[in-house]
């Protein structure tokens, strides 16, 4: 890899123009076992690898890929990336830039895996999810359609740059989920669950799927026969558990906050964003329990790693401290346009051939500590006069610069006098972002993270996120539900 | 130069692929070989920010052995073939019996045919249009910001079977978005708009960055409107962003999870008679054209909704089988969709349709759009700009950017197509399932606002 790498840089470097080459070779290895009614369901395994190239010349980025590894070809690759170099030239930044600086970094790691999946036997695997699928819509007729699945995707980095970085990583995602749907006199419902981690097959274990079968199979034949509507355009209070917070989070929070958004380089596709350059440091974002941490470093999340594909260590980044907006998510050059020292180390590519664009990691409400807050959940709910507490996601609009969004969650319980009375169904809340995170009236000590496999960002190839948030159980006042 | 593999040199890994799997104690297997040499450029704030190559030869591989099934895929690597159909040979050997596996399709079809449309474009060529983007967006000095993106691709796919069954395609397609910004004061308003096709001149990029940027100025100086139904007029673009809610809202594999709004509603009339929706695959000039699908099965135009009657399903064979159906070859990868939605135009011009309007609004684009409840076919989501009052038959001024929470049933029930079709790629899923539709304006005789936007 490496002889090849050198050849590669070494084959433009001498270009007039050449400021920096980053060569990275990427080969990922995935597995997805499905069952769904108790038979098996698309299963399928996968390998992909190759090499990507990326150049920055004349003030411009070149990129080019391919999944050929030999000697010519990685040539001629780093050859195609000058030849794009150029052609972005051709519409040119007026603005001169000078990539924030980074250390060079050779090094070797790995997420910590106790219990590595493919060197597994294929059936204790599936056993394991095809029990659980089983058990999701046994003893009923009411769950008609249910689907079990674990994955993995071992992902395997070597970078390399012209100034002299080594890096290799190997990540390995995985995770599973578990869904079933009932159905009653008025209509389907769907309850799921899901856990996506770095680590090995020991965070399935953990999991513990037979669980989740059952909780998903009681919960949705309880929404789909007993629970009653969300009450009709309710303005109130509003408790989120924390994966319903983390959606909050990654929807409101995560995307305005990366700068290329900011700066209009997103205005093709995912949109711009409210938060603009002139309120870092000053816009009143939520109020004082407000505080908002990136951090990529914490092992065994989703979205963590040491190094992103810009070879720029991992760090703690906050985003929102005492309810005024402190921080962006940068890359290299994007940090240097607003004048910061360092990036953030938020480039991330799904791919081999996929050009790095600046990615949430792990982005979470910080808990309170001591004795601030409520202890958990139960504490919140006694403390609670009358409201709704919505569990998990169903359904999410946002619009493009981040303020109005309504979604829906997949459960829900309405609390009156400190105590749970009713389950609810097809609860939707909406509100305007620094309101909502304006109205937080109580978060719990307790606090959980999620992992989300799927933020799709990047156009015309859109390529997936892998992601981490969460924080406590969190209390909304004000909140405008029963929309839908 | 386009740097892509033949059809001989796709067949001949197709073969090598087919071989190895009976080698390894398969009974049967299906490949499906790809060459694609991709170049997307993207731009904002008027210069060129991202610009990618990308060469690449991926493989999906089906096997079984009995009624056992293993499924493989990924890029490309002749020396690890050995290695790639093992795994996909052990994912058989120790999965159950699949009863729902239809089998691979045993007798060569006699497919559709389908033009080749092979065009060649250098990156050069590609930012030079970029730069016509631009240069023609700059309209006069309001407008401030310039953004977008352009993908070209290339490819051949050649898919086989171990019954002897070929079906092969080689295609260019191109397409991108212009988003530009205009601001006076302290106002903002952005306009966007997609485009679709084979070649350069499908999309019309001068005239398309001025129409756009011509919206984005006078979407300035916005008003605002209180919740509640309107009369509304629906541009190209957002007629296009809700095609993929039909699209779901059609597909079989949502009526095996009870999640269609149309289970058990085939054959009823469920919209305006003036509403229908044809799958026009055999088009040629149609950016996801295709003469078969990802199955090996032949596609033929299908019209799935007529005169607002829901009169088919899109099948994959796994979804058809389970359904007691025959496919009518819509298999996406595992899923099942109509992909290529051609609106049946009205008579009226879009100027007419805004004319028989006395009090509504004009969108000119749709955002964000999300199923609340898919079984009752509740959709949300915003106006993402160029909304637009209209008054007496009449653009009276611009407006603030709405939410909408409403039903398909209730925005369907009237509907008024114009003449004007056109090609739109979709906004969001366009480039990842390759939808696009020939659609004309619509009127809508309602359409729900459920809360104030903030811009």
């Amino acid at each position: 890899m490496e002889d090849y790498a050198d050849l590669a840089i070494k084959s433009i470097s001498d270009n007039q123009g050449f400021q920096l080459a980053q060569v990275r070779f990427v080969n990922i290895r995935q597995e997805n076992i499905n069952y769904r009614m108790g038979l098996p369901f698309q299963s399928n395994r996968s390998f992909s690898q190759g090499v990507a190239v990326r150049v920055r010349a004349n003030n411009a980025w070149g990129f080019a890929a391919t999944n050929l590894l030999d000697k010519e070809s990685i040539i001629s690759t780093a050859k195609n990336a000058w030849k794009i170099a150029l052609a972005s030239a051709n519409v040119p930044r007026g603005q001169q830039v000078t990539l924030a600086e980074e250390p060079t970094y050779k090094d070797e790691y790995s997420v910590r895996i106790d219990k590595d999946p493919f060197k597994m036997d294929f059936e204790e695997k599936a056993s394991i999810v095809q029990d659980a699928n089983k058990l999701s819509f046994s003893e009923t007729d009411l769950v008609r359609d249910s689907m079990a699945s674990y994955n993995a995707r071992d992902l395997n980095i070597h970078f390399f740059s012209s100034d002299g970085s080594d890096i290799k990583q190997r990540i390995l995602m995985i995770g599973a989920d578990i869904s079933a749907i009932a159905v009653g006199t008025e209509g389907p419902q769907r309850r799921a669950m899901d856990m996506n981690m770095t680590g090995g097959w020991e965070l399935v274990e953990q999991f513990d799927l037979m669980k989740q079968a059952e909780l998903v199979k009681r919960e949705s034949i309880e929404l789909a026969t007993k629970a009653e509507k969300c009450p009709k355009d309710y303005k109130g209070t509003l408790i989120l558990d924390p994966w319903q917070l983390g959606l909050q989070i990654h929807e409101s929070t995560g995307h305005p906050t990366e700068l290329d958004r900011v700066l209009g380089y997103e205005a093709d596709f995912a949109g711009t964003s409210w938060m603009t350059t002139d309120k870092l440091g000053n816009l009143q974002y939520g109020n004082e329990l407000v505080n908002i941490t990136q951090d990529a470093t914490i092992p065994g999340i989703l979205g963590h790693i040491k190094y992103d594909d810009e070879g720029v260590l991992a760090r703690r980044v906050p985003i929102v401290k005492e309810g005024i907006f402190v921080g962006y998510q940068t890359d290299r050059e994007h940090a240097s346009l607003i004048g910061q020292e360092r990036s953030t180390g938020n480039s991330r590519a799904d791919n081999y051939n996929d050009v790095p664009i600046i990615r949430m990691n792990s982005m979470n409400l910080d808990a309170p500590t001591g004795d601030e807050g409520f202890k958990d959940i139960d504490e919140l709910i006694a403390d609670t006069k009358d409201g709704i507490y919505g569990i998990r996601y169903k359904s999410h609009s946002i619009d493009d610069k981040r303020l109005n969004f309504q979604f829906s969650t997949q459960i829900g319980y309405k609390i009156e006098k400190g105590e749970i009375v009713k389950t609810l169904k097809n609860i939707s809340y909406q509100g305007i972002t620094p309101e909502f995170w304006g109205s937080v009236s109580g978060l719990t000590r307790e606090f959980e993270l999620h992992g989300h496999p799927n933020c799709g960002k990047g156009a015309p190839n859109m390529q997936t996120g892998y992601v981490t948030h969460g924080g406590p159980w969190t209390r909304f006042e004000n909140v405008h539900m029963g929309i839908a | 130069m386009v740097d892509i593999k033949t059809f001989d040199e796709l067949a001949e890994i197709a073969k090598e692929l087919l071989s190895e799997s009976k080698a390894q104690g398969a009974d049967a297997a299906q490949v499906a070989v790809y060459s694609n040499e991709n170049i997307a450029t993207r731009y904002g704030e008027k210069h060129i920010t991202q610009n990618t190559l990308r060469n690449t030869t991926e493989f999906q591989l089906q096997l079984q052995i009995g009624n056992k099934v293993g499924n493989y895929g990924g890029t490309m690597h002749e020396d690890r073939i050995k290695e790639m159909v093992n795994d996909a040979i052990t994912l058989a050997r120790f999965s159950p019996d699949d009863p729902e596996f239809p089998g691979f399709i045993q007798k060569q079809p006699d497919y559709p045919d389908l033009p080749s449309r092979m065009v060649e474009y250098t990156p050069m060529e590609i930012s030079d249009q970029v730069k016509l983007a631009i240069e023609n967006a700059e309209i006069n000095s309001d407008i401030v910001s310039v953004a977008g993106n352009l993908n070209y691709n290339t490819g051949r796919f050649v898919l086989m079977n171990s019954y002897d069954v070929m079906a092969r395609r080689e295609g260019s397609t191109v397409s991108g978005i212009i988003n530009v910004a205009a601001s006076k004061g302290t106002g903002e308003s952005r306009s966007s708009s997609s485009v679709a096709g084979v070649k350069f001149e499908d999309l019309q990029i001068e005239k398309t960055a001025q129409t756009v940027a011509d919206r984005a100025y006078r979407g300035l100086n916005q008003g605002e409107i209180d919740v509640g139904g309107y009369e509304t007029i629906f541009g190209h673009e957002a007629t296009m962003e809700l095609m993929f809610h039909m699209g779901l809202a059609t597909s079989s594999s949502m009526l095996i999870n009870y999640q269609s709004p149309f289970k058990d509603k085939l054959g009823e009339k469920l919209f305006d008679k003036r509403f229908t929706i044809t799958d026009a695959v055999s088009d040629p000039d149609h950016y996801a054209s295709q003469n078969f699908d990802r199955d090996g099965e032949p596609s033929y135009d299908i019209t799935y909704i007529e005169e607002g009657v829901v009169k088919e399903f899109a099948y994959n064979r796994r979804n058809a089988k389970k359904l007691g159906v025959e496919t009518n070859g819509r298999a996406v990868g595992g899923f099942a969709m109509f992909r290529s939605p051609s609106i049946r135009p009205g008579n009226k011009s879009e100027e007419e349709l805004i004319a028989s309007v006395d009090d509504g609004v004009y969108i000119t684009s749709l955002w964000y759009c999300n199923f609340v409840h898919m079984p009752d076919s509740t959709i949300t989501g915003l106006t993402r700009d160029g909304l637009f009052r209209i008054k007496n038959g009449e653009i009276v001024g611009s407006l603030k950017n709405m939410r909408f929470t409403d039903s398909m049933y209730s925005m369907y029930k009237e509907v008024e197509p114009a003449n004007d079709v056109i090609q739109k790629l979709h906004g969001t899923y366009g480039s990842i399932f390759g939808l696009a539709g020939k659609i004309p304006t619509l009127r809508l005789g309602n359409f729900n606002f459920s809360s104030k936007g903030k811009h």
